[in-house]
């Protein structure tokens, strides 16, 4: 098991390296993309507050509380295209056939289309990120040993969501060659929990939270830091993702039994 | 001469209908977009009559117009040159009887069309479901210079996808040029908030760039609570980016095809 770690952890860090060099070879690209993230974060940001500000509070929550929630919804959105970049790049691996040469070699299919290139540029943006959540979680004055374990618990479970949608995606990409448009549309659901979820109004804001969690993903883990969430959702929270990485996992099985290669 | 750009235009129509899961999930995320916006302003209204001079009704249909107007402008077909400049297929209009903006415009405009007739619908269905309350226009004079404002915003969109396109000739991709022209026209261009609810210095200096006469002027103009002298001064503004874009456009062109280098067989 550790030794399977081991080689994993290893192959990544190539994947890593590779692809960070990569990039690095475009630099001009490189520069628009990471001032364009960096933008689209400050723009949103400024709105919140200048909005908020004026409004001392916006469904609810404060300034802080309202920042909070946009920043744990970056951390979960970042990590998850820093480590599934390679999801967007899959449709090109099935439509050539270079999806077989992944099947062949003695690394996990499943693996190497998940994580087979790290994006270099939400790795630069994920480190502000991180100084800025510790700050607000200071700010709040709501930081203590178990709504931190609690916050990191969710952030996890908000990342296997994450994780099972890339799963599912990539299974369709084998199954029907679509991915652009699969992808960017996870991208745009997941984007509307930007903002706290009780922003929406009912029957939609049940909708986002049970049926597209994006609540769930992206509202719960600064609810249940701030104290807001009850012990029952937090245990369907975590059901609920477990079930979902399970269902993603049985449809990429299923997948890879229909795939007949593009040469065939 | 019409002629040519017509059948541009038709084909460039159907084959947007030959696509139509593509173009309907682009819709749908377009809606998905806007539930995010319309839903932050409408949160904002559940404790609030006025903020930054809006009331619910002005925002919310600022909220629906800027919609409307961004499926508008910002379905462009201009940034293909881009690619057409990279695979090397752009040669073709050098050897072709074919305006080569003209070309792009036609394509355009049909890519628009096809737009316009699916936002109605969405904006239509939105409104029946949300049931916002939404001020209706019906002084003729400001809805003329709605249209107005968004057809010259359209042009202004076209020309400055058109130049990002042709940084092909220069850069490997223009992707990411366009990507950041397209979150500095959501942001300081009116398609997430109007641009006059952030401090006046900085309204006042984004109101000298080109980006908020693509969604926020005509959107501000349909409200019909934009003062006279600053609708003038607004269309002085708008008609003089025009002008340089359209300067640019044929300066880069020429620039960029004598630059240009094709082989092969």
């Amino acid at each position: 098991m550790v030794t399977s770690f081991n080689k994993y952890f290893k192959v990544w860090l190539r994947f890593a390296i590779n692809g960070f060099q990569t990039q690095l070879n475009n630099r001009f690209a490189l520069t628009i993309f990471l001032i364009g993230k960096i933008l689209r974060f400050a723009i949103f940001t400024l709105f919140i507050v200048i909005l908020v500000s004026k409004t001392k509070a916006l469904a609810g929550y404060s300034l802080d509380q309202t920042i909070f929630f946009f920043l744990s919804f970056n951390l979960i959105d970042i990590i998850s295209q820093l480590l599934f970049r390679e999801v967007y790049r899959f449709r090109q691996a099935v439509v050539l056939g270079t999806f077989d040469f992944y099947l062949v070699k003695p690394i996990n299919s499943l693996y190497r289309s998940l994580m087979g290139g790290p994006d270099l540029i939400d790795f630069i943006t994920l480190i502000p990120l991180f100084g800025a959540i510790v700050f607000y979680m200071s700010r709040l004055q709501m930081i203590s040993l178990p709504s931190t374990v609690l916050y990191l618990g969710l952030i996890g479970v908000g990342f296997t969501i994450a994780l099972s949608f890339h799963i599912l995606v990539l299974a369709l990409a084998v199954l029907t060659t679509e991915v652009d448009h699969a992808i960017m549309m996870y991208r745009d659901i997941v984007g509307m929990g930007r903002f706290p979820i009780d922003i929406y109004r009912e029957p939609l804001r049940g909708f986002l939270t049970f049926i597209i969690p994006v609540g769930l993903m992206m509202s719960f883990p600064a609810k249940a830091f701030l104290g807001l969430l009850s012990p029952a959702l937090i245990i369907y929270s975590i059901v609920f993702a477990l079930f979902l990485l399970f269902f993603s996992l049985k449809i990429w099985n299923y997948s890879l039994k229909q795939y007949s290669s593009a040469s065939s | 001469m019409i002629s040519k750009y017509w059948a541009v235009f038709k084909i460039s129509w159907e084959q947007g209908l030959v696509y139509r899961l593509n173009f309907t999930l682009w819709r749908v995320r377009s809606v998905l977009q806007l539930l995010l916006v319309y839903f932050i302003w409408w949160t904002v209204f559940q404790s609030q009559t006025q903020v930054f001079g809006y009331t619910q009704s002005s925002i919310l249909t600022y909220i629906m117009v800027a919609a409307l107007i961004r499926a508008v402008i910002l379905s462009s077909r201009a940034i293909d040159i881009a690619g057409h400049i990279n695979e090397g297929s752009v040669v073709n209009f050098l050897v072709k009887p074919l305006g080569f903006v003209r070309y792009y415009f036609s394509r355009d405009l049909a890519d628009k069309l096809l737009n316009i007739s699916f936002v109605l619908v969405e904006i239509i269905l939105l409104i029946t479901i949300l049931k916002p309350p939404i001020i209706y226009q019906q002084d003729p004079l400001i809805l003329l210079l709605f249209v107005m404002s968004a057809s010259l915003g359209l042009l202004l969109y076209f020309a400055i996808a058109f130049i990002i396109g042709m940084l092909a000739f220069w850069v490997e991709s223009a992707w990411g040029p366009l990507f950041l022209v397209t979150i500095i026209l959501e942001g300081f261009g009116g398609g997430l908030f109007p641009i006059d609810i952030l401090p006046r210095i900085l309204t006042d200096t984004l109101l000298l760039t080109p980006f908020p006469y693509l969604i926020y002027f005509p959107s501000r103009i349909y409200l019909g609570t934009l003062p006279p002298a600053e609708i003038i001064k607004g269309f002085i503004i708008l008609s003089f980016w025009i002008l340089v874009s359209l300067l640019l456009i044929l300066k880069i062109l020429d620039a960029g095809l004598k630059r240009y280098t094709a082989y092969g067989n």
